[in-house]
């Protein structure tokens, strides 16, 4: 087979192409346009919790990544009282145990794992709470309990265990992370 | 007459001269066909459904053997893909710059700390990084580096086998839950088992895969080097089922390409792949 190999050291056909497609990526798209359609169609039905091709991260990043923050929640009752803790898109799992996403410490009516769930959905712009399933603790919010998932609203006031924690939001109507 | 006069003394030296010039010839030429193995370079990129192209890949060939370098490079925006290009760069300076590359095991492991410095250098407190494998194969002889989750098989007698080790979370936690420490349960749900716990651009990282004796390899034998989103969205078997196919490398890793985007899988993630094989 006839190959070219480009400076970068990539090889290619170059029947079909007529420079590197690997180096620069529009001349890959051009040659198969109708490839882009598919690829477009397979955006806007995707779903949040497919994990299949989760994005390629490191174990120790402080601030989990790349992931932009979109809201907080800030204690303001209880053992770490003045302490505020990141929510950032998509599901964020809050507990005790260190590698959870909102890691409460010192509170021990707050299970290890999975005490409950803040999620941010960045395509309806809104933050859910969803109490964890395996806890025997009540979640309030505004002193009301929820056994479901339940939206969240700026300064909505959250008791866990025995502590408060008041809720945040960065993204929402006003102000959204841009797609790039 | 004829005969005496053409084998007179001057002319037989002609003709034996040119005689033994014409067997150097044919012999080096076969030589040339016997001894110096050829190998045939695939590779086939695809950026999925992600905004960035944030893999790099390069092979390269000279009188030192055959190189071929992947990066899987992370940290958002254009920054990944600057990372893992830097690494590639960084190894193929390294290999054109070293006139005789002796010991092979030792310019894989030094190169990887010499990228590692330089992603450090250009994060500056940023978090990126990237992941690498890259292959020497010298005489026919197959060498490795390894580091992060990227993929490096052999695919010898209707076989195929993982050479390097995934540096992810998912390998302490599967040591936790041997020890007892954890439930298989939350080994297996763990929310950051995908997470690496090695990379280039990490200061103090411990965790290198390295080939601590070369690989011989045979004839018909095939080595594949992948991102996990090629390996995430195809099982071994039906990788094992393209690789299997007798075809030109490039044909197989376009091919394997093909298969991972005709799955359409919501978010794949940057797939690269490139196959050598020895024939």
């Amino acid at each position: 087979m006839n190959m070219e190999r480009c400076p970068n050291g990539h090889l290619y056909n170059p029947r079909k192409y007529n420079e590197c497609p690997y180096c620069d990526e529009k001349v890959l798209e051009d040659n198969k346009n109708s490839g882009e359609e598919e690829s477009n169609k397979k955006s806007s039905t995707a779903s949040n919790t497919n994990q299949n091709g989760a994005k390629t991260l490191a174990y120790y990043d402080n601030q989990d990544g790349i992931n932009p923050v979109v809201g907080w929640i800030v204690c303001i009752e209880g053992v770490e009282r003045g302490k505020d803790y990141k929510i950032v898109s998509e599901k964020n799992f809050i507990g005790r145990s260190e590698d959870m996403h909102i890691h409460i410490a010192g509170d021990n009516a707050i299970s290890r794992r999975n005490h409950a769930v803040i999620s941010y959905n960045p395509k309806q712009r809104n933050f859910m709470l969803i109490p964890g399933a395996e806890t025997s603790g009540i979640i309030y919010i505004n002193e009301e309990a929820i056994y479901a998932p339940t939206e969240l609203s700026p300064y909505d006031v959250i008791e866990m265990g025995e502590s408060k924690f008041i809720f945040i939001s960065l993204c929402g109507q006003h102000f959204e992370w841009g797609l790039e | 007459m004829l005969f005496k006069r053409i084998f007179a003394f001057p002319n037989l030296l002609i003709y034996l001269s040119i005689l033994l010039i014409a067997r150097y010839l044919v012999e080096s030429y076969l030589n040339d066909k016997r001894y110096k193995p050829k190998l045939l370079i695939g590779n086939a990129q695809d950026r999925g459904s992600r905004k960035e192209q944030e893999d790099s890949f390069s092979t390269i060939k000279n009188e030192n053997g055959v190189l071929a370098v992947l990066a899987d490079g992370m940290g958002g925006l254009s920054l990944g893909k600057k990372a893992s290009n830097l690494v590639v760069r960084t190894f193929l300076e390294e290999f054109t710059r070293t006139y005789n590359i002796h010991p092979i095991k030792k310019f894989l492991i030094n190169t990887t700390y010499i990228s590692n410095a330089k992603v450090l250098e250009f994060s500056t407190e940023r978090n990126i990084g990237t992941t690498l494998v890259a292959v020497l194969i010298n005489n026919g002889r197959l060498y490795w580096t390894s580091v992060g989750d990227s993929y490096i098989y052999l695919y010898r007698e209707k076989e195929l086998n993982l050479l390097n080790e995934q540096h992810t979370f998912a390998k302490e936690l599967a040591v936790a839950y041997e020890a007892g420490e954890i439930s298989q349960q939350v080994a297996l749900n763990h929310p950051k088992r995908d997470r690496l716990t090695s990379y280039l651009g990490y200061e103090n990282f411990y965790e290198l895969d390295y080939s601590n004796s070369a690989i011989e390899l045979q004839q018909g034998d095939k080595v594949i080097l992948c991102s996990d989103g090629i390996n995430d969205s195809l099982s071994e078997r039906e990788l094992e089922k393209v690789i299997s196919k007798r075809a030109h490398p490039l044909k197989i890793s376009e091919e394997i390409l093909k298969i991972v985007l005709d799955k359409n899988i919501n978010n794949q993630d940057n797939a690269t792949v490139i196959v050598l094989e020895k024939t």
